[in-house]
């Protein structure tokens, strides 16, 4: 059903031919001092680095471009540049206890900068290594739900406006803010058209490689060869404007992503603190790691990507418990999809069970047909913190549900509710510290890792006991 | 040529014989309705009171754990059962009055001496030592476990059995998990799969009979969802016969199990509806209705009796369909259980009605594709199971192929093993002449409509 919410929005885009808000409140956190790194590869090349930018919001960036990304002196060269730049960074947020953000135009670009991040730990160059250690926090955390690291400007866009496009076509992110600021007086498709004309990914246009830029890295090479330095410089000065040519308006896209999410239009999101909060613990965390010496390794052994999924998992169901309390969007889509339980208040009493033993309880009713309830399901009210119930029957008649439940918490607030009040209830308030007490358990759990884990199968160990002549008969007995 | 039973009773006597020459692990894949939890039930026993060792079983939800906890609270000699749960958790009245069963919280009151614990693979996952504790570990549905919550709990036995049917819903994983990807034993991969990829030495069986699927049902479930597990049915013993004759048209996909096609599908005209569909939810307790209004008789494995609601199931792919069924029930079908695929793992029925999960839906979603999820939506039912969905499934199969993403070094393509398996039910189905048009639900929904 919440597809269907999309859907619609899509199809009013459609209609106005221009794209619509579909929330309210801010989705995402922009860092003060968040970096704008745009960067394209070489075609064939995916994790080389031909051209890059960086910069801030409202601040011109600097661009470095090598001749040939090819040649790993010139690519270490370009990257070496780039350390102190983010060096300093890290080094200011971690001294302020916050943590660095990166913002990239596109899902491809973040992609990028996270493959780039893995292969240059495992260059023989410790500026490089230690350029890819940085980049790997993002990287990692990247995947991670409510994460605020690393952000593609597409996603950050469409978490905020719906387009008359298809999903995959908003990853263009020229297209995509020409939906969001149309240019007055034209055919939105052809707005579109024209935008799509400018790359703004990570790779450069496959016409533009063939016919422009391919020969230049050729004129390169061989006055590199022919030991002409003049040349040399020529060649690499057209490389230059050509590749800035590009990487320009792709910086200044996602700097104008990042101008209409800075908007006061968007309204404060509660959900955000704790994410941003979480995000400064887990950076300080990884720059301890890094201090200590901790490798970053390619592969995680089978302990490592358990703490991993285990937290990856804790973390969604945070993420999701602080946007259903207090992003109005996602609570709407909660209770579309039946995770949020939006019913009316029917009954609510007090029973005596016996002397002086008093049980709360309640029955609610529901039109909503996707609820995902059972018996035994524990339920917060998403309004009032103190107040907790446990569903003991669920039973549907006619196009209504009746929800019956206990109170576990909150028995004098759930008391004085009035009869007919519509409450949202779902998910207990996120428990960040869950997955600290879990680490701890699982530290006990693995102190010694199990064979199954691990390289050898033990031998098997034939029972000494006796065994009955017909085993099957003499189990059968037992059961 | 080797009847059923004997080649169940020697499947369970390698399988008990494994104990007694102290392998390491075993891996048994069961098909639907082999008697798993029969298995791991006498696994326990065997273990506790011939081996005299310390046992521990593993179940995925306490559900599993009470019933299992039932059938071994049963045993001959009244030998005591524990339970190890949490402290606030609810237990039904049966096991809690049970004497045999003794329910502890703390794992120090895990008794010292041979004996059976039974608890869930969270419960375990809690208990507060590095060490082993027990001789051999029973796991009971392993493949619903990912093989990260089973690491947690992996060191509690040096000895392993791991029985589960890997036809079923993967173990669901609620988090981004590409890194893992490439991993045939990654963390997110079922506990036996990811134990065989690491130690492909490791013992491994398979039940080969089916106590629960009828002989019809499995020439097309073993085929479309087990390629590569064989395995029969146990009996021929399962009938339906009606005290009232049909009509036809009206009877037909009723009338077609008395002809002994014990799986049949009802398709309505072809029409994009969404995930809830009114006109199927009448069809199909329409089609209830008329199984109760003709008086039905079932027998079976000997034992004949008059059909009633409660031996009545329908199983859907969405709580919304599920609910538009239940809207439709009212009391005097109260009996019939109705549940999403998910929450009807383990459970059966002698007549399964099931919501194609494909139906009136213009694309063909990973989530409808699941192999797991249609095979779990077949193989409920004891006696016979009707299909219900749009027609024109087989064509919308072909028209949504998957695109062919791949990982590299995994064999296993998930959405090309449950689009070839939907493809081998639809053909079978057509080729078999089970596809019956829709009548009932047509005509109580909106009478005066044309009908054919």
């Amino acid at each position: 059903m919440a597809d269907l919410l999309n859907v619609v929005a899509r199809m009013r885009a459609l209609e106005q031919g221009q794209a619509v808000r579909i929330v309210s409140q801010r989705q995402v956190l922009i860092q003060p001092g968040a970096q704008i790194l745009t960067m394209l590869s070489m075609a064939g090349e995916d994790t080389s680095v031909h051209a890059v930018a960086v910069g801030r919001l409202g601040v011109a960036p600097r661009i470095k471009v090598v001749a040939d990304p090819r040649r790993r002196d010139d690519q270490y060269e370009l990257l070496r540049w780039l350390l102190p730049h983010f060096e300093t960074y890290y080094a200011q947020c971690r001294a302020e206890g916050t943590f660095p953000q990166i913002w990239v135009s596109s899902d491809g670009a973040l992609g990028h900068l996270d493959t780039l991040a893995d292969r240059l730990r495992f260059t023989d160059d410790q500026q490089v290594q230690r350029l890819g250690e940085l980049w790997t926090y993002a990287g990692e955390r990247s995947p991670i739900a409510g994460q605020q690291a690393l952000i593609s400007a597409t996603s950050a866009l469409t978490a905020h406006f719906a387009t008359g496009q298809q999903e995959t076509e908003d990853e263009h992110l020229g297209a995509l803010l020409t939906w969001i600021e149309p240019p007055p007086g034209r055919d939105i498709f052809a707005a579109v058209a024209m935008a799509e004309q400018q790359p703004m990914g990570a790779k450069t246009d496959p016409r533009f490689d063939a016919d422009e830029l391919q020969p230049a890295v050729a004129l390169f090479n061989k006055a590199r060869k022919d030991n002409d330095v003049r040349a040399q410089d020529f060649h690499a000065g057209l490389i230059q404007q050509m590749m800035e040519g590009v990487i320009r308006p792709i910086y200044t896209a996602t700097q104008k992503g990042m101008a209409i999410l800075s908007d006061p239009r968007w309204q404060h999101n509660a959900a955000l603190v704790s994410l941003g909060e979480q995000e400064a613990s887990n950076f300080a965390r990884f720059m301890e790691a890094r201090d200590e010496g901790h490798r970053l390794p390619y592969h995680d052994s089978a302990k490592a990507a358990a703490f991993k999924i285990v937290a990856r998992e804790r973390t969604v169901d945070n993420v999701e418990a602080a946007f259903v309390r207090h992003d109005h969007a996602a609570r709407e889509r909660g209770a579309e999809s039946g995770t949020v339980l939006r019913g009316t208040l029917v009954d609510r009493q007090k029973v005596r069970l016996a002397p002086r033993i008093f049980e709360t309880r309640m029955v609610l009713s529901t039109a909503q047909d996707s609820l995902h309830l059972r018996a035994g399901d524990e339920l917060w009210h998403l309004d009032d913190p103190k107040l907790c119930i446990r569903v003991t029957e669920v039973e549907r008649r006619g196009p209504i549900s009746w929800v019956s439940a206990i109170v576990d918490k909150g028995k004098r607030a759930a008391l004085q509710l009035d009869i007919g009040n519509v409450l949202d209830l779902g998910p207990e308030n996120p428990d960040w510290g869950a997955t600290v007490r879990e680490f701890a358990q699982m530290h006990t759990r693995l102190a010694s890792a199990p064979w199954t884990h691990a390289e050898v199968v033990p031998p098997a160990m034939p029972s000494i006991r006796p065994r009955p002549n017909d085993l099957l008969a003499a189990v059968e007995r037992l059961v | 040529m080797t009847d059923p039973q004997t080649l169940a009773d020697e499947a369970l006597r390698e399988i008990l014989e494994s104990q007694w020459q102290g392998v390491p692990a075993v891996v048994l894949r069961s098909p639907p309705g082999a008697g798993k939890t029969g298995v791991a039930q006498r696994l326990a026993l065997q273990s506790a009171r011939l081996l005299h060792q310390r046992c521990m079983v593993v179940t995925q939800t306490n559900e599993q754990a009470f019933d299992l906890a039932r059938r071994l609270g049963r045993n001959a000699d009244g030998f005591p059962i524990h339970f190890y749960a949490r402290k606030d958790l609810d237990l039904p009245a049966d096991v809690r009055t049970n004497g045999n069963i003794r329910v502890i919280e703390e794992f120090g009151h895990i008794p010292q001496q041979p004996g059976i614990t039974i608890g869930n693979a969270a419960k375990w996952s809690w208990i507060d030592t590095g060490e082993a504790m027990f001789d051999l570990q029973v796991v009971d549905e392993a493949f619903q476990l990912p093989d990260y919550r089973f690491q947690l709990i992996a060191n509690l036995a040096p000895r392993l059995v791991m029985i589960g049917d890997p036809g079923q819903i993967d173990p669901f994983v609620h988090c981004e998990i590409e890194r893992w990807r490439c991993n045939p034993a990654g963390p997110q991969v079922s506990s036996p799969a990811a134990l065989v990829k690491r130690h492909p030495g490791v013992m491994q069986m398979s039940l080969p009979v089916s106590r629960r699927l009828n002989t019809d049902t499995v020439r097309l479930v073993q085929p479309a969802f087990y390629p590569e597990m064989p395995f029969e049915a146990m009996s021929e013993d399962r009938e339906l016969r009606f005290d009232v004759a049909g009509i036809v048209p009206f009877d037909a996909a009723l009338d077609a199990v008395t002809a002994g096609a014990k799986i049949v599908m009802v398709e309505l005209p072809p029409q994009l509806t969404g995930e809830r569909d009114e006109e199927i939810a009448d069809e199909l307790v329409a089609s209830i209705r008329r199984l109760l209004m003709r008086k039905a008789w079932v027998r079976d494995d000997g034992v004949v009796s008059r059909v009633s609601p409660e031996m009545i199931g329908v199983v859907c792919a969405h709580v919304s369909q599920v609910n538009a069924v239940r809207e439709r029930l009212g009391r005097d079908l109260a009996g019939v259980f109705v549940e999403t695929a998910n929450r009807y793992q383990g459970i059966e029925r002698a007549f399964m009605f099931v919501h194609h999960p494909l139906s009136g839906r213009a694309d063909a979603s990973a989530f409808h594709l699941d192999a797991g999820r249609l095979c779990v939506m077949l193989s409920r039912h004891r006696v016979a199971c009707w299909i219900f969905g749009r027609q024109g499934i087989a064509q919308q199969l072909t028209r949504y192929a998957p695109i062919g993403d791949r990982a590299l070094g995994i064999d296993d393509d998930p959405e090309y093993r449950g689009w070839r398996a939907h493809l081998t039910v639809m053909s079978w189905l057509a080729n078999a002449g089970r596809l019956y048009p829709a009548v009932h639900g047509m005509i109580a929904s909106a009478p005066g409509r044309a009908v054919g």
